[in-house]
């Protein structure tokens, strides 16, 4: 059987290609996929997930490692110092259906449904915690409160605050103090065609979201929840493609479209054989 | 299985011939005099009938592929020096000219005889052939011992080049059974409208229709010899002819000095963002491959 049995135009790319790419743009562009405050900019030996291999370029022209985020500012806390973290995004890969690049958890079945795909990523991150030595250096006391049982005191009674401000710096820390965690999270997802104001559009469904192995089930249920939560209702939604959009015109001499769903072309793209494939008509305008 | 896979069938390359049988007629037109000569000429091209036939020994065949002349006309024109004849006075008097002979001017036309000579779409050639899409590696010297990102910003990187191979060409710079057949049809039309003139336009075109598969014999007839000629240099894969025999090795110097197209490995798949470099992506392992149905180009993320 042909590639373009059904089509004019077939365009195909692998999983392993995907995940190939995934592995270059993290060496050439590691602060895409590491953040953290200046401290962890400036060394990023400190990061929870290492950075792993680096491209000799980024080097050369000293590109960041890692991108800075603003300080964890502490609630109520009238100075200028906030907590140091970290987070990376680590082990990202992809799954075309059937399942063969990692395993899914026994929660999502273990195995990829037809025309699916998995993302598997491992978020690891931690807060840089100050000793207690160190904290105590750094609280600062306001004005006690002072209870007027008399009522004949003239001064006012500082009031209760949990006002947050943005901090300058960061509260200093031991490596020891740097408490990290891991997690490994899994989406499944799978291409849709949707249909907007009568358009036809190209869309991404999550079908199913794993965290795995958080204690309390409640708090791992409650992640998930808002999550899966972001990603319907936050970011999946923006992920549409008009199909009519797809098409590209080569001047006004010839249009590729998308191949119409047809008994022949029952999914477009479709992902099957660990691949993701689009099928192509030529058209005249 | 390769990593990025790229098809398009035969139906695809013969509707890309068909649009540009549709859109390709480049033409030029110029004029120019030598003293009382001049001349002018309209002269254009396009795409007549011809396919692209996909084959199973990796090649792909250009068949019977027509370039008619159209437009394609010559107007010779000849600038006589006009010559005054009379005006000359008859009765002259002290207040001027009282009886003028009639003046005559003759040729003040420029030019006074314009010969034109139409050929639009009488005369066509023809294209046949073979060839193979071969991608090459250029390791280009002038990257030395550059980054590829280096390379990538001085323009000096690595390339795949797709270059043409060809097997066997048959040009027929006057294609004898279309150019023959173009000028009976021309004639037959020109017989058929002045002898019956009179008829209704739908009693000619019927009349025309009944010849015109005696016309499409003659040049079916005619182009035997090309044909055949055509079908052993497919089976053998190589040009009879000395003149075919010639343009194919020049062909193949042109083919293999320039690639019909080329792209940059490592490929950029995202931009640089300020001192942010871009992210390239080496390419391997770049394949044609074509059957009767398609032609299909791999290639592999290294």
């Amino acid at each position: 059987m042909s590639f373009t049995d059904f089509c004019d135009v077939f365009a195909s790319a692998h999983e392993d290609g995907f995940n190939r790419i995934i592995r270059h743009i993290s060496m050439q562009r590691p602060s895409l996929f590491h953040y953290g405050t200046p401290s962890f900019v400036k060394n990023p030996k400190l990061l929870c997930c290492g950075i792993g291999e680096v491209h000799p370029e980024v080097i050369k022209r000293g590109n960041p490692l890692v991108t800075v985020m603003p300080y964890l500012p502490i609630p109520g806390y009238p100075g200028d110092a906030g907590l140091e973290f970290n987070f990376s995004l680590n082990r990202l890969e992809i799954d075309f259906f059937p399942t063969n690049v990692f395993e899914l958890p026994s929660e999502l079945n273990n195995k990829l449904g037809e025309q699916s795909f998995a993302l598997r990523a491992v978020v690891c991150g931690g807060i840089a915690c100050p000793d207690s030595r160190i904290l105590k250096e750094f609280v600062i006391y306001p004005e006690p409160y002072r209870p007027d049982f008399k009522g004949n005191s003239t001064r006012d009674n500082p009031s209760f605050s949990v006002s947050i401000n943005p901090p300058k710096r960061g509260l200093p820390f031991t490596e020891k103090g740097l408490q990290c965690f891991e997690l490994e999270l899994y989406v499944v997802l799978k291409f849709v065609r949707e249909d907007y104001n009568g358009e036809p559009v190209l869309g991404i469904e999550l079908q199913n979201l794993e965290l795995v192995d958080i204690k309390p089930d409640g708090l791992e249920n409650s992640m998930e929840c808002y999550m899966r939560t972001t990603l319907k209702l936050g970011i999946l939604p923006q992920l549409r493609v008009a199909f009519n959009a797809l098409a590209f015109e080569i001047g006004d001499f010839i249009s590729i479209v998308p191949t119409p769903i047809s008994t022949n072309v029952p999914f477009n793209p479709s992902v099957d054989n660990d691949t993701v494939s689009v099928f192509l008509t030529l058209e005249t305008p | 299985m390769s990593h990025i896979t790229l098809a398009a069938n035969e139906r695809a390359f013969n509707k890309l011939v068909d649009r540009a049988r549709d859109y390709f007629h480049p033409s030029t037109s110029g004029s120019g005099s030598f003293g009382p000569f001049s001349v002018s000429y309209n002269a254009g091209v396009k795409l007549g009938s011809g396919s692209i036939d996909l084959q199973s020994d990796n090649s792909v065949r250009i068949d019977e592929m027509d370039i008619i002349y159209d437009p394609l006309n010559v107007t010779f024109g000849i600038d006589i020096p006009t010559i005054t004849i009379g005006g000359f006075c008859i009765i002259p008097s002290f207040w001027g000219c009282i009886l003028r002979a009639p003046k005559i001017t003759l040729f003040d036309a420029n030019p006074d005889i314009s010969v034109p000579i139409n050929f639009d779409g009488i005369f066509q050639s023809e294209i046949s052939g073979a060839f193979r899409i071969i991608p090459k590696f250029y390791n280009n010297p002038a990257k030395g011992t550059l980054t590829d990102h280096d390379a990538h910003d001085l323009n000096v990187a690595n390339e795949w080049q797709f270059y043409l191979d060809p097997i066997w060409l048959d040009i027929d710079i006057i294609d004898i059974a279309d150019t023959a057949g173009n000028l009976i049809q021309s004639i037959t039309d020109g017989i058929i409208d002045s002898l019956l003139g009179w008829a209704p336009g739908w009693a000619r075109a019927i009349v025309k229709a009944i010849l015109s598969p005696v016309i499409a014999l003659i040049r079916a007839a005619l182009d035997i010899g090309d044909d055949i000629q055509e079908w052993l240099s497919n089976l053998f894969g190589v040009s009879l002819g000395l003149f075919d025999f010639v343009v194919t090795a020049v062909a193949d110097y042109f083919a293999s000095k320039y690639p019909i197209f080329q792209f940059e490995t490592p490929f950029k798949i995202l931009d640089g963002n300020g001192s942010l470099i871009p992210i390239l992506i080496p390419i391997g392992d770049v394949g044609v491959n074509v059957t009767d149905t398609e032609m299909v180009i791999t290639s592999n993320i290294a």
